[in-house]
Parts: C-alpha cells; structure tokens; sequence
C-alpha cells in the first residue's frame, strides 16, 4: 500500500523511498552493537557483538559499500525500473552475505568455545536482514518491464540461501543447532501444522462457499449470518478453545461415536473446530461479494436467452466469482496457518510445540525454530493460493 | 404473430398488467410506451416467461406459450435489455455465441454466424470478434448485445430500453441502424421505450399504456392526428404536427427541380428566370453549386457569374432518406421556401416546398 502510494508521488523525480529507508536501516545496522549474540550455554545471558567486531574487515567493507550503493541508486534518478534490477543484487548480494558471515562466525565461535555454546542472530542481525528482503521485494514490486529479471534474482537469492542451509554453512547458528536436536519431531510437527490449517480451511470452505451463496439468495438470512461470523471472528482463540474443550469433552463422554473417532476434549479436535469456524467468515464473505459483483443484468440476459439455471451457474456466475472466492480462501489459509500455532496449547501440535517450549525454557532459539517455519508456511501459502488466483482469474476481468 | 389475450399480472398489492389484449402481426416492428411503472417491462417479459402471467393468455404462432418448456421458448425469442448484459468474462465472440451454443449449432456454423452478424452491426469482425465487454465502448457493447439476440436468428425479438443508456447522438444512430436492418430481417419486434420521439421514428404500430391498461394502440400517423385522449394528447407533446414530420420521407414529398447549368447560354437562363421565381444551378454532370433569383434580373444587365448564390450543399439540400422535419428545419435555418433534394454525390434529384409540408 504504501509502496505504491510512494511510486506515484514521486515519480517525476525518481527517488526510490523505499529503497532509500532500507539503506538507512541496512547502515544503522553494520553500526549495531547487536549483530550476533554470543552465550556460553543455551539459556546463559548473552553478550552481543557488533557487525565490526563478529566478521573479518572486509566483510565489513563489503557491507559498508554495498548499503552506500543502495543509498546512491535510491537517490540517483535512473528509471526506477533500472534501480530495481540494481538494487535487487544489491540485496541479494548482501542477504547472502550476511548468512554466510554470520554462519562463519558461528563456526569459528563454536569451535573455540564448545558445541554447548551459541550463536544467535541478534538485534542488528534482523534489521539487517529485514531490509535486505524489503529491498529485494520492493525492486520485484518496482520491476516493470525488468519484472521477470527482478524475480529470477530474487529466486536466486533464495536458492543461494537454501544452497548455504543444506551445506551445513549455517549448522552452528543456534535456531539450526535447535533443529538438529530435534530434527524428526520438527517433520512430525511440520505435518501436523499443515494437516491442522489445511483440513480446517478445507471444512471451512464447504460450510462457507454455500453459506455465502445462501446469505446472497436468500436476504433474510444475510444479516444474521454474517453478525453471527462476525461475532466469532472477536473470540480471542484462546478462550475459543477454552470453550470447545468442555464442550467437546462433553460430547466425547455422552456419545460413542464420537468418542470413537478420536474426539477429545483437547487434541486435533477443539483446534480443526476452531480453526474451521474462523476460516468460514473469510469465505462465506468473499463467496458473497463474488457472486454480488455478478451483474444482474447479466443474469437477466442469460435466462432472457434461455440459459438453465444451472447454466447460469456453471458458465456465468462461478467463473466470474471464483477468483474473489479464492481470494477469500487464501486468506482463511494464511490466517489458520497462523492460529495453529495457538492451538499447541491445547495439544493439537504444530509449530507452536515449538514456540510454547522455548517459551517454556526462556529459550529464545527454540521459539524461533517454531515462529520462523510458521511465517514461511504462511508466506508459502500466500504465494500459492495467489498464483493459483491469477490462473483463474478470467481475461476478461481485472 | 404474438398475442395477448385478456392477460393480467398481480403482484402483492398491485396490478402490474390489467386484461391486457392486444396482438403483433408477422414481421411488425410494435413499440410499448407509457410512463415509468406502467408495465411495460412486465408485459414484455411474459411473452417470454421471464414472468408468468397471473391469467390470460399469450400465443405464439398460434400456440399457447406454456406448451413450451420456458428455456426451449426463449431460445426461439432474440431478447436485449438496457444493461445489455454482455457476459463480462467471455469475449465479444464467445457472448454472440451463447444461444447458438445451447442449441448445439456446429462451431463452423456459429463462426460464420458470429462473423456475419458483426458486419450486420458495422463491427469489423477480425477487430472485435476477440475483444472483451469492458473493451467496448457504449454504443459497441449494445450493437453486440442485440446481435447477440439476433445470434439465432429467432423469428421474434424483444427488447426492453435497448438504446435507453446511450447518448443522444449514439442512440439516435443505432435507431437508424436498427431500422436499416430491421427492414432487411423483418423480424418480428415488442420494443419497450420511454422515448417518444423513439418510439415514432421506430414503430409500425405504438401501444401506449398507463397505469397496466391499453389506452392506443396504433400507427404513429394515426397516434399523432388523432391521439385517442388527454392522457395521450399530453404523452405525445404539443409538438405533434413537427413529430408527424419526422415519420415522412422527403422521398414521398418532393417534386422535380428547375435547373440550369453553370455553361448554359446566359440567354436562355435569363429568359427561363423570367419565368420562374428561382431556378437552381449545377454543374456539367448535374452537380449543385448554388441558385439564381429572379429579382437579379431587375438590375440590368443580366450577367450569370455575378447573379449565382453559391452555396454550401450540407447547409441547404436534403437527402432522399432524410425526413420532412429535417426539411424543414433547414427551409428556417436558411430562411427560404425550398429546398433542393440531393443524393449522396449532391447531384440535384429534386426539391422539396414548404407548402408541399404544410399540407403533408
Ligand atoms: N417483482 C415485483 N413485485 C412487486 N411489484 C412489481 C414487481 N415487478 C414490478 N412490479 C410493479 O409492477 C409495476 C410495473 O412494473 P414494470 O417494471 O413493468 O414497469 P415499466 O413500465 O417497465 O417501468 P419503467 O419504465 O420504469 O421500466 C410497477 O408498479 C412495479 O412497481
Ligand atoms: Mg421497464
């Protein structure tokens, strides 16, 4: 949104704000006192080091001339396209190195001091890297013509990043030395999470693609359905559960059958029953406004002509209604993505396994190796459902 | 023919149509007017059973249109609205397509079809066959949304304010359009407007409506000298006689010229000027250039070059096809009691009188 804003006001001059802001963060960080975190144990008090004093000199160098770089380009006046492909090797150039010097001085640390020591990214470390992917989405946002470049770099980056993990040049940072210590647990959890959003959301578009088209048809039960969704959507997820655990261990105790597939007061069940009532709202809404954005007049022509009712529905109104009702699946996703790491909390699994341990531990890294994988699910599933959104999306349409 | 017998349609509360009879004969372009709410969309719809009607009946051909199944009825009826309605995902082709579609045409067929029917509208096929709705301007998308109606060729077409949304100038084109292809395909047509003017340009027959109930239904001729009561009387306007104007082709009005020629023997041209009150000049091949008066002959002596009032063609003549009021209009603009009649190259075909329109 703002990026945009940005882009049209100041066109006329060329002046890359946003690139510009990343710079300053980027330089503010090789300034950081906090670019890594030294603790002799895991839950020891850790001492921070700065960017100068954690990587050889002319690493320091490197990160020193590459953000000035970016600084210039942002201010230089050249076509915004243009920049965009410049600064895209500039972040990607500089995501990488920060990875790798840190993954070296993780090493070295490690080696000096022991495997019970660790090495965190710290404050500096984050901003760093936060501005480094800003940049790096910015310039794909600000691609152009230049887009499929921009992007292409960008996958690079990515792929260079995955190219460093599975080489083992960031085994001694601690998020991955939390990881080793529990590598199958984290697959089991990863299934688990991805079982819990997608099985929930999948329930949730059945009840909510027809409630949506009933809400829509039917105009007396517009209000209540919606100030009903609406109303679920405030319950914080917490005492959502905390209402389903009785009740569900209610039903679990009174009826056989339930109890036979595995219904429980706590567990996989008060989370999917959750999740699934907050993925209806997003898409009950969004299959709603898709059919309303049907002209009527389109439809008046349609049956004029003697189109079925069926017809209608199967030529005219679900294709032009479908990409806002993937719209709205996309986001119940990337929002049940998020709430399933709540639901470690009452034993669903998940990510947040992870998240409520380390809490647990004051373990910042273990905390991190649940939060991290979250977010990128998330960002995974944006992209996907997106990319599936602008397939379907009809020519004819924008 | 499509007939209406006594037929009525309730809603909770009101009464949309009243024992409404009436009928439209084969290839009869018949246009329902009457102020907003008066039912005229409603009347049109049953003919189609987008609405049932509460009693009565309604014949196609003969036969009671219930004996149909309503979307076996509607694929025989071409139908355009207002909102036109154009399928916005399909493109210009695919829309065009619908009904022959549902009717399992052959796609060599339908192609044709499509092809044809956009040169019908004046849409150069290879341009617009691949354009999508939101690429059309006004006037294009509702060109497309009637031959999209015509897509089948059904035998009877209904449109509801088909021209209603598009400006003066857009509308009054498609109307002249639509006439020029109406009387190729003969079809036959309910046209529901608001319009007078419309209505009249438009219409074999007008039935006028108020309030659910027939109040005229007649030729615009007819409507406009003898409109049938107050309600109409008002409904028409009080420029009745300028709208009866509008229905007459200068074609049926005018008489043949006097002329002569710009090399003619300046004699002869002042001996004929004498005799007349204003002959018109052309060139060689017949082509109008101005005219001459005869008061110029009272300043002696008579020479051509000078006498000629050279004129702008578009400023003074008429085309065969235009009507008497244009005729008219351009007798006031130009403060004369004739004018000449040209065909589209302007040579001179004939001219039209004023006195001649006074008593039309
Ligand atoms: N579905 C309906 N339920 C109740 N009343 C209706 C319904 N449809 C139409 N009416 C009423 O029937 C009457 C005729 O409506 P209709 O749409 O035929 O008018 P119209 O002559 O086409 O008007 P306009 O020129 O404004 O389009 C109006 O009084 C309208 O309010
Ligand atoms: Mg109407």
């Amino acid at each position: 949104m703002l990026t945009a804003q940005s882009t049209k006001q100041f066109k006329f001059i060329n002046i890359d704000r946003v690139a510009l802001i990343a710079a300053a963060a980027g330089l503010l960080s090789t300034f950081a006192a906090g670019f890594v975190t030294f603790k002799p144990n895991r839950i020891a008090a850790g001492e921070a080091f700065s960017l100068a004093a954690s990587v050889p000199l002319q690493g320091f160098l490197a990160f020193l001339a590459l953000w000035i770089l970016v600084a210039l380009l942002s201010i230089s006046g050249i076509r915004l396209e243009k920049q965009a492909v410049f600064t895209s090797i500039c972040g990607g150039s500089l995501l990488l190195l920060t990875f790798f010097l840190a993954g070296q001085y993780a090493t070295a640390a490690t080696l000096e001091h022991g495997s019970i020591s660790r090495i965190s990214p710290g404050t500096g470390m984050w901003i760093m890297v936060f501005a480094e992917v800003v940049l790096l989405l910015n310039a794909v946002q600000r691609g152009g013509e230049r887009t499929r470049f921009v992007t292409a770099l960008s996958a690079a980056t990515v792929a260079g990043f995955v190219f460093l993990l599975l080489t083992g040049h960031l085994n001694d940072i601690s998020i991955m030395k939390e990881y080793f210590n529990r590598q199958d647990r984290f697959f089991s959890e990863f299934k688990v999470h991805l079982l819990l959003a997608t099985s929930s959301v999948g329930a949730a578009t059945l009840l909510g693609i027809p409630l949506g088209i009933l809400a829509l048809k039917k105009k007396s039960l517009d209000a209540p359905t919606f100030f009903t969704l609406n109303i679920l959507q405030t319950i914080p997820s917490l005492a959502l559960f905390g209402i389903l655990i009785p009740l569900l261990a209610y039903l679990s105790a009174r009826y056989s059958l339930i109890r036979e597939i595995g219904v429980q007061g706590i567990g996989w069940a008060p989370a999917v029953t959750a999740l699934t009532l907050y993925s209806i709202l997003p898409i009950a809404r969004n299959t709603y406004a898709g059919f309303a954005t049907v002209d009527p007049g389109a439809l008046d022509a349609g049956l004029g002509m003697g189109m079925t009712r069926t017809q209608l529905l199967m030529k005219v109104e679900i294709p032009i209604a479908s990409p806002v009702i993937l719209n709205g699946i996309r986001i119940a996703l990337v929002q049940a993505i998020g709430l399933t790491a709540v639901a470690a909390l009452i034993g669903a699994g998940g990510f947040g396994v992870f998240i409520f341990q380390g809490l647990g531990q004051a373990a910042v890294d273990l905390i991190l190796l649940g939060a991290i994988p979250t977010i990128l699910l998330a960002v995974a599933a944006d992209g996907i459902t997106n990319w599936c959104i602008a397939v379907i999306q009809p020519r004819g349409i924008r | 023919m499509i007939e209406l017998v006594n037929v009525t349609k309730e809603y909770p509360g009101t009464v949309a149509v009243k024992d409404l009879t009436f009928e439209v004969g084969d290839g009869e372009f018949c246009v329902l007017i009457g102020p907003s709410g008066c039912g005229k969309s409603t009347t049109l719809r049953m003919i189609n059973r987008l609405i049932e009607a509460t009693s009565g009946t309604l014949l196609i051909d003969g036969t009671d249109i219930r004996d149909y199944r309503p979307e076996e009825l509607r694929r025989k009826i071409g139908y355009a609205i207002q909102s036109v309605g154009l399928f916005p995902h399909m493109t210009v082709a695919q829309n065009i397509s619908v009904v022959p579609g549902l009717l399992k045409w052959e796609t060599s067929r339908i192609d044709k079809r499509v092809g044809e029917l956009l040169d019908l509208f004046g849409l150069d096929p290879s341009a617009y066959k691949g354009k999508y709705p939101r690429e059309l301007s006004g006037g294009e998308a509702q060109r497309v949304g009637v031959a999209r109606a015509l897509a089948a060729d059904p035998s009877i077409l209904l449109m509801d304010e088909p021209f209603g949304a598009l400006d003066p100038i857009t509308r009054e084109s498609l109307q002249n359009e639509f006439s020029r292809i109406q009387r190729g395909l003969k079809k036959t047509i309910v046209f529901v407007t608001h319009d007078i003017d419309e209505a009249i340009r438009l219409a074999a027959r007008i039935l006028i409506m108020r309030e659910g109930e027939l109040v005229q239904y007649d030729t615009p001729e007819n409507i406009l000298t003898s409109p049938g009561d107050k309600f109409v009387l008002e409904f028409i306007g009080t420029d009745r006689a300028l709208k009866r104007l509008a229905r007459l082709p200068v074609q049926g009005l005018m008489r043949s010229a006097l002329s002569v020629v710009l090399s003619d023997d300046p004699g002869k041209v002042e001996k004929s000027l004498a005799e007349n009150s204003y002959l018109w000049v052309t060139d060689n091949e017949g082509r109008l250039k101005g005219w001459l008066d005869r008061k110029v002959l009272d300043k002696a002596p008579f020479n051509m070059e000078d006498s000629i009032v050279r004129i702008r063609v578009a400023d003074f003549a008429v085309s065969p096809d235009s009507t008497a009021k244009e005729a008219l209009s351009k007798m006031v603009l130009a403060g004369t009691s004739s004018a000449p009649v040209v065909d589209n190259t302007d040579l001179l075909v004939g001219e039209i009188r004023l006195a001649d329109l006074l008593e039309a």
